[in-house]
């Protein structure tokens, strides 16, 4: 094949040239494949920097700030969190919309946490950074050395039912004694248990599932499905709700969604709503066995009906209680209340609201009441709050209370701590046995031979 | 890396270590017993049986069931009678072939 020939005798090395020609290719593909595949979205800048925050200047912090840099490379929203001590001390912040370039972002440990954390020296404080798009980067991590300090350094708690606040993908949890409560941070559900059993058996749930407005024909306050009442709806649970923690002023979780309402039985929408669920630590009883939050409807539009109801669902968790309707207890405000119930009988979980509700046009001004049914089943109930929407009302609040019975925690005992076993090890010990006698019956039939070769 | 449990890794050594010896003194011993037909032996054999016994009840209850579970506080306790055992067995089995060159 002369053209063949010629061809090598013009392009010597063909061959390497071939393969130097895809390297290089592909060395410059690279970034673009990179960047098309898990492109980094969010990392850390230069170091972060400590300072103590001592507001009232008694000498003692009420907050280790961490002051955090951070470069972002697509916009979105983002939250820090971090650690102390593995999972002792944890703080959080936001979810926060960034836009891309270099932010400083901070983190505030409690004083109160770290002075019951009782260590004196550097902290080794573990970052992260994630979007709160779940499809995004996963979690970009950092190890950040504080200063020294010593737990006196901070402002102890005040009395014995102290407050954290612990968070994870899913959860923000108010940490109390003997409350704790969890807000779910992409969905309307907020689950509450006894701290010292975490949740184990007693664990109850309340998620918002429905809101509907309707005409209340019968003027009796209730949604009435047979009397073809309901004009607009929407599902709860397929709104995408954000979470925002405001840690400067106790602990502030609200979890809040704009809420398509369709017109009833079509998929037309009309009407957009804002709902917010807030927690807030400081109302938090004294007795930390009990907290209230607020459910509140912002309408975007009047709409016409007479009334907007919420449908949720108090839940135990654990299967193996009842819910119970509480005691009138002549109250003024009547106070409604369901309980779960364990097998002997004690009240654990509570659930409780007065029909005392704050409305207004565009925000809250005047009282007004609602009115509140529930269907109990086994182990679950179905409460309707319904609002009137007199006059021009488009801003609802209510607060309901969550809360569990101090006469009923559970004796949890400590686990008892079993140390592993492992077969593999084992046979390594068998292994060993073997060997040793295997060598001594060897040393003696050598010796024996010997012995015999000596004799002859 | 996983932080390696010196308490629960010298119990399953010495687990294994008392099952072998022990079945190594029991044959011994049984084939002894056969030849010399010494009650004495017989006696010294069955004590050997027992370690046995105790051996494969210890790695059953251990590895194949959760009849044994040693507590993190009992752990050094336990590997210290473990480890007495298995010296007991280690000196006699030395102690027949230390008469077997004599």
């Amino acid at each position: 094949m002369p053209g063949m020939l010629s061809f090598y005798g013009r392009v010597p090395f063909t061959g390497q040239t071939v393969v130097l020609m895809c390297l290089l290719t592909l060395t410059m593909l690279m970034p673009i494949m990179s960047s098309s595949q898990g492109a980094t979205v969010i990392d850390f800048g230069d170091e972060a920097t400590d300072v103590l925050e001592d507001a009232d200047h008694n000498g003692l912090a009420e907050y280790l700030v961490i002051k955090v840099k951070v470069n972002v490379y697509e916009p979105g929203a983002y939250i820090l969190h971090g650690t102390i001590g593995g999972d002792h001390i944890a703080a959080s912040h936001g979810p926060l919309v960034l836009e891309i370039g270099p932010h400083e972002l901070e983190l505030r440990f409690s004083g109160g946490d770290i002075s019951l954390f009782g260590v004196t020296g550097h902290y080794r404080i573990e970052l992260e950074l994630y979007s709160t798009d779940s499809s995004l980067d996963p979690v970009v991590k950092e190890i950040f050395t504080s200063d020294i300090y010593r737990p006196q350094m901070f402002e102890a708690p005040q009395g014995t039912g102290r407050v954290s606040v612990s968070t994870d993908r899913d959860k923000v949890y108010v940490i109390g004694d003997p409350l704790t409560i969890s807000v779910n941070q992409t969905y309307p559900q907020l689950t509450f248990f006894y701290t010292v059993d975490e949740g184990r058996g007693s664990t109850s749930s309340l998620t918002y599932t429905t809101l509907i407005a309707f005409d209340d024909s019968d003027s009796d306050g209730v949604w009435d499905p047979e009397l073809d009442e309901k004009k607009y709806e929407a599902d709860l649970t397929m709104v995408d709700w954000e979470l925002d923690l405001d840690v400067k002023n106790g602990v502030v979780i609200s979890l809040y969604g704009v809420v398509q309402l369709r017109l009833a039985g079509t998929t037309t929408f009309v009407a957009w709503a804002k709902v917010t669920f807030r927690l807030t630590s400081t109302l938090l009883l004294e007795t930390y066995d009990s907290q209230k939050f607020d459910i509140d409807i912002d309408l975007w539009q009047p709409l016409d009906a007479t009334h907007i109801a919420v449908l949720h669902t108090l839940r135990d968790d654990t299967g193996e209680r009842s819910i119970e309707e509480g005691p009138e207890d002549g109250s003024d405000p009547v106070v409604h209340q369901l309980r779960v119930v364990n097998d002997r009988g004690g009240t654990q979980n509570t659930y409780s609201w007065t029909d005392e509700i704050t409305v207004g046009y565009s925000s809250l001004s005047t009282g007004s009441e609602a009115s509140t049914w529930y269907d109990i089943g086994d182990g679950v109930a179905d409460i309707w709050f319904s609002y009137p929407l007199e006059g021009d009302v488009q801003v609802i609040h209510h607060d309901p209370t969550v809360g569990m019975d101090p006469e009923n925690i559970p004796d949890v005992k400590p686990d008892e701590d079993f140390i592993r076993n492992s077969v593999l090890i084992m046979l390594c010990g068998l292994g060993l046995g073997i060997l040793v006698v295997g060598a001594t019956l060897y040393s003696r039939k050598v010796m024996t031979m010997k012995r015999k070769g000596g004799d002859t | 890396m996983e932080f390696l449990d010196v308490a629960a890794a010298s119990k399953d050594v010495l687990v294994g270590l008392l099952m072998v010896l022990s079945l190594a003194l029991t044959v011994i011993g049984l084939l002894s017993y056969r030849r010399t037909g010494n009650p004495k032996v017989g006696m010294v054999t069955i004590s050997f049986i027992l370690f046995l016994l105790k051996g494969i009840f210890l790695a059953v209850g251990l590895y194949f069931t959760d009849l044994v579970r040693v507590p993190r506080g009992f752990a050094f306790s336990f590997d210290i009678m473990l480890a007495i055992d298995v010296l007991v067995l280690l000196a006699l089995y030395l102690a027949l072939f230390r008469k077997g060159r004599s």
